[in-house]
């Protein structure tokens, strides 16, 4: 049975604050948009590159900071 | 993909892209359209999590902002997906962007000047259209008139 995970707002709203990088493998993409759905979480954690690597075994993934958002100012 | 609505009320036009590993492992990224920026450039985590060893990258570059100087190493993307167009092994920096900036890196001149762009602040929406004759400039007007 193909495994459809969680979806992936919910993921992230679970890890909301935590200040980290959350990597999340995804598993399923609205039809239409190709928007990623579901997925299920590989790691947790505030650093840059081990987010990366994490992510390496992944399919298809997206990597989402969950903690302070500042406004972004780039000059 | 001509019309790409977006949030304004945060103040940036951040838009969605895809980017593939070598092994074609796709990669969902959340990007910063900035005409003020000449390069395009990713996250460190993004880059490696594509599989891009980035500190082995034998080529930097000297990036001038308005606030500071550094050197960042520029590495070779497989595939970049804007826009609907592929960009095929495109040089890219790889950006020290602070974690708590919402974007996984930044869409600069590189890209976006290979399309017709319009902006609707007001709307929030974004028209697109890659150069490409008579037959997508109308498209882009079409798009533009109805972003109005």
């Amino acid at each position: 049975m193909e495994h459809k995970g969680e979806p992936i707002e919910q993921i992230l709203e679970r890890y909301k604050g935590q200040n980290a990088f959350v990597v999340i493998e995804v598993l399923s993409v609205d039809p239409k948009t190709q928007k990623p759905l579901t997925g299920r979480v590989i790691a947790v954690t505030p650093d840059e590159t081990e987010a990366g690597l994490a992510a390496r075994k992944a399919k298809h993934f997206l990597i989402r900071w969950v903690g302070e958002v500042a406004e972004v100012i780039i000059v | 993909m001509p019309t790409i609505p977006f949030d304004a009320s945060r103040r940036v036009i951040l838009v969605r892209a895809i980017a593939h590993a070598i092994d074609g492992r796709p990669a969902e990224l959340n990007v910063l359209v900035d005409t003020g920026a000449g390069r395009t450039g990713f996250r460190r985590s993004t880059l490696i999590g594509l599989g891009i060893d980035v500190d082995a990258s034998e080529q930097t570059i000297r990036l001038n902002t308005a606030s500071e100087s550094l050197t960042v190493p520029v590495v070779n993307l497989p595939i970049l997906r804007v826009f609907g167009v592929d960009f095929l092994n495109m040089p890219v920096l790889c950006l020290p962007l602070p974690p708590t900036v919402p974007a996984d890196g930044v869409l600069g001149f590189d890209v976006l000047s290979r399309f017709w762009l319009f902006v609707n602040y007001k709307r929030g929406l974004l028209v697109a259209e890659p150069f490409g004759g008579f037959l997508s400039g109308a498209k882009f007007l079409w798009q533009v008139a109805k972003a109005m």
